[in-house]
């Protein structure tokens, strides 16, 4: 159950030549509950290992297996039944967004993959309101609500397709702190009411550090690391990795180095200043 | 990243590659004009005129460093216009003086031969997309069209006869060169020419417009932005699609109406990004200082040499020498 | 050298999206401006450049009135950089789009040549000259944007967002081109962004809130009032929000003076 990968490699053909973005990938993602951070620079293969993930693209070598269904297949398989059970979001999202009103288009995805009929429109007003946009909102058109509230309403449109597994490719970026924080606490009660794996990709380390429990690290094409976030951030080859700590755990380095704070793997605002309290007293 | 670049442009240092592109945009024009004042009558002279043009042409491609397989690629999209040309010019256009080359050769139409025929185009549609020469194999089944109607005359419904005319034959060759040439021209001037350098040689030829109120440097910016965006919007619009593929858009297994949705899924996001990028591109522009239709300068500048010279001559030569053949003699 | 005198500015004629803001930025200074979403900075930037006419109030550069008449001469004196890489990338090549503003200016050739090759490499591109905008990523094509600021020589180039888009190594290189610039050019920088961090870098921050300006100040000065900063509605990086909260709940002086050390290095 769940996605598997077995030594998948994939290049993308260029003019004249072609390179090697995934190499020999390994992975084992299984939809039990539990939010797993995609890292690495820009480049080293985190979109295109996601987009093998509902068969946007095929490997090359080696497999990808989606709740059991094997790609590449030499039967044609119809995709809709990945992408029914993968929701896939990409960056800026809020451009997928087309039709009349904001019900309509959440409601594209369902439509597509034809599922039942009378269930459409609860499951669509259901996952708008799990985004946090308002009843009133259902019947305006899409272009008329802010950035922020566009972004909400395309991850919608995926949620409605009632995917097992979530993925979301860097769903924070340009946006501000205050719509950062906004959306990543929506995505996380998602996340718990509706127990749902998500799969985000993101530069961010903070907002990894504060929301994954498991991070996988890619590095030219290849999986770098992948486990618990405090083995990562306890590494001993961190600094090879090319990523950085986020800001809670570089505020803990310096508050050891400073006044001999015990150090702690610690990655919330509250954490931090429970731990400062009972070691440092007025 | 993507590492198309826009245009067919190759690069080069020829003499043709570093001609002004004024030069060759007016070349070309004349050019073409000159060979279309050709008669196609099959008459001698007129036959060795095109052979100079021929001639010509494979010169020019030779001294241009371009390799001739990438002009005669450039060709495979008229493949099937040749052809039916020619096949034509064989099977139907009755010459004036009937010089027999060949006996009569009869073709039937007959239900054995019709049925064949539907096989075989059935199979070719099937099987060429394993064929690795296309060309030669499209070449093939159209022989195999005229040969099956040649043995199969059971069932006979409609048969005809065709004979090989010498007028016939020179008629077809003068036109299935013609077309050559005149494409083969056409693609040296955008292999050995930027895309830039060709909307920049434009400006400079419709230039005079100018006079009759025309914005031609308007005209050229819009030009330029277009060129400018082509890769940007294919890039966007391919994401799009696939952020819609992963919503469940799959062109295959959907009804008309389905599918109409499914292109306006594509169309407007496409639409709302251009819209967005018109508004912002409008500012940027405005504050770096560009007021439409006010004087400036260009970094590139055209400039016209001896070789440009030289050239625009001799093509002014041979074009009046081909008038003057055509019309005077 | 930038004064602004009562501005007032609203879309048409309805909501004020800037409220009779008046400040001045001294030349040769890196100000920041910083707000929520929708505290008028975008509105801001765009009256900055003369995108946008103030509805009442005043603005001047150097005593030139924002006026219709004056546009060409303060265009000669103040650029921008957008957000959108792609949106304001006019050139067919990075070469054509360095030049693009210069060509405006009507310049000779072999000028605008060494130009965009000089200005070219003080960027770092100056190996990407022929390179298409389709092959660059969004850090490069900043770079290119940054640029084309320079190469047109205006005293003050404002940075409207410019690092939003990015991802971290392409903000990282963008913070630093823009230091140097500054330090180099001696030039006058507007940053408006939503970072704090990146204000931090700055020598004055001015701080908008629902189209006000609520405060004006160097950003060691304004980051210590804690009050002032909670009620701008910006969110604090980690670091500073962990200062902020360290004195309301009268931490151990150690912790509260270890954690301002912390923020003055960032």
């Amino acid at each position: 159950m769940g996605i598997q990968f077995k030594d998948v490699t994939f290049r993308y053909k260029g003019f004249k030549t072609s390179y090697k973005a995934l190499d020999m990938i390994n992975l084992d993602i299984a939809p039990k509950g539990e939010i797993i951070g995609i890292c690495g620079h820009t480049g080293s293969g985190k979109s295109t290992l996601v987009q093998h993930m509902n068969g946007l693209l095929q490997a090359d070598e080696g497999t990808v297996s989606v709740f059991d269904i094997q790609l590449p297949n030499k039967k044609k398989i119809k995709l809709n039944t990945l992408r029914r059970r993968v929701g896939l979001v990409f960056q800026f999202p809020e451009y997928q967004l087309f039709e009349e009103t904001i019900l309509k288009d959440v409601m594209f995805g369902p439509k597509n993959l034809k599922m039942n009929h009378a269930s459409i429109d609860s499951i669509s007003k259901s996952s708008l309101k799990a985004v946090g946009i308002d009843a009133s909102l259902f019947d305006q058109s899409p272009f008329r609500i802010s950035g922020g509230q566009m972004r909400r309403v395309a991850i919608a449109g995926v949620l409605a397709m009632q995917p097992d597994i979530l993925v979301l490719d860097e769903p924070t970026r340009g946006l501000d702190p205050v719509g950062q924080k906004e959306l990543m606490e929506m995505l996380y009660d998602i996340h718990k009411s509706q127990q749902k794996t998500l799969l985000i990709i993101s530069h961010d380390m903070d907002i990894l550090g504060a929301y994954a429990n498991r991070i996988i690290v890619m590095n030219e094409g290849e999986k770098m690391f992948d486990g618990d976030k405090d083995r990562l951030f306890s590494h001993p080859k961190f600094d090879q990795m090319n990523l950085d700590y986020p800001s809670s755990i570089k505020v803990m380095k310096h508050l050891h180095k400073e006044i001999s704070l015990p150090y702690k793997l610690l990655y919330t605002m509250d954490e931090v200043i429970s731990h400062i309290k009972e070691h440092i007293h007025e | 990243m993507n590492n198309m670049t826009i245009g067919q442009y190759i690069p080069g240092n020829s003499w043709l590659h570093q001609l002004d592109p004024r030069v060759k945009m007016m070349s070309l024009i004349m050019l073409l004009i000159s060979i279309f004042l050709i008669p196609i009558q099959g008459n001698q002279v007129d036959l060795y005129m095109l052979a100079g043009y021929l001639l010509l042409t494979i010169l020019l491609i030779m001294s241009s460093q371009i390799p001739i397989l990438k002009v005669l690629q450039g060709l495979r999209p008229i493949l099937f216009l040749l052809t039916f040309t020619v096949l034509i010019q064989i099977l139907i256009v009755m010459p004036n003086e009937k010089v027999a080359l060949t006996q009569p050769v009869t073709f039937y139409l007959s239900w054995s031969s019709i049925s064949a025929l539907l096989v075989w185009f059935i199979f070719y549609q099937w099987s060429k997309k394993w064929v690795r020469f296309k060309t030669l194999y499209f070449l093939f089944s159209v022989i195999m069209v005229f040969f099956l109607q040649y043995i199969l005359p059971f069932g006979n419904v409609f048969d005809y006869e065709v004979i090989l005319y010498e007028e016939t034959v020179l008629r077809a060759l003068f036109i299935f060169f013609r077309i050559v040439i005149i494409i083969m021209l056409t693609s040296l001037l955008t292999f050995t020419t930027m895309t830039t350098d060709i909307n920049d040689g434009l400006e400079g030829i419709l230039l005079p417009l100018k006079w009759m109120k025309v914005p031609v440097d308007v005209l050229a910016m819009m030009v330029s932005l277009t060129l400018r965006y082509i890769p940007t919007l294919l890039i966007e619009t391919d994401k799009i699609m696939k952020a819609q593929a992963s919503r469940g858009v799959d062109f295959k297994e959907a009804s008309l109406k389905e599918k109409v949705t499914q292109v306006i899924s594509l169309l407007i996001p496409v639409f709302v990004i251009s819209f967005k990028r018109a508004e912002d591109l409008a500012n940027a522009m405005e504050v770096r200082g560009y007021v439409i239709g006010q004087k400036r300068t260009k970094i590139d500048v055209l400039k016209i040499k001896y070789t440009d010279f030289i050239s625009l001559f001799m093509v002014i030569l041979i074009m009046s020498l081909t008038i003057y053949q055509v019309f005077f003699t | 050298m930038i004064q602004v005198k009562n501005m007032t500015f609203s879309y048409n004629g309805q909501d004020e999206a800037i409220k009779n803001v008046s400040f001045s930025i001294e030349k040769g200074h890196f100000v920041s401006i910083v707000g929520h979403n929708g505290s008028g900075k975008s509105t801001l930037a765009k009256l900055l450049v003369g995108l946008l006419k103030p509805t009442s109030g005043s603005l001047s550069i150097d005593d030139l009135d924002y006026q219709d008449h004056n546009m060409v001469d303060i265009r000669k004196k103040v650029g921008i950089v957008f957000q959108n890489p792609d949106n304001q990338f006019v050139g067919v090549t990075v070469r054509h789009d360095i030049a693009f503003g210069l060509e405006n200016q009507q310049l000779e050739p072999s000028i605008m040549e060494e130009k965009v090759h000089y200005y070219a490499s003080l960027v770092g591109m100056e190996n990407f000259l022929e390179k298409e905008p389709h092959q660059l990523s969004g850090g490069q094509k900043q770079r290119v944007a940054i640029a084309s600021a320079l190469a047109m020589e205006q005293e003050i180039i404002i940075f409207d967002e410019a690092t939003s888009m990015l991802d971290p190594k392409g903000v990282k290189d963008m913070m630093e081109t823009i230091i140097n610039i500054h330090k180099q050019f001696k030039k006058t920088i507007i940053m408006i962004t939503h970072d704090l961090r990146q204000a931090g870098y700055t020598d004055d921050m001015l701080i908008m809130k629902d189209g006000t300006l609520i405060a004006q100040g160097t950003p060691s000065t304004l980051f210590q009032d804690v009050k002032l900063l909670r009620s701008t509605q910006l969110l604090l990086p980690f670091e500073l929000e962990l200062y902020e909260k360290a004195k309301e709940l009268n931490m151990n002086e150690k912790v509260i003076h270890a954690l301002w050390a912390y923020n003055s290095k960032t």
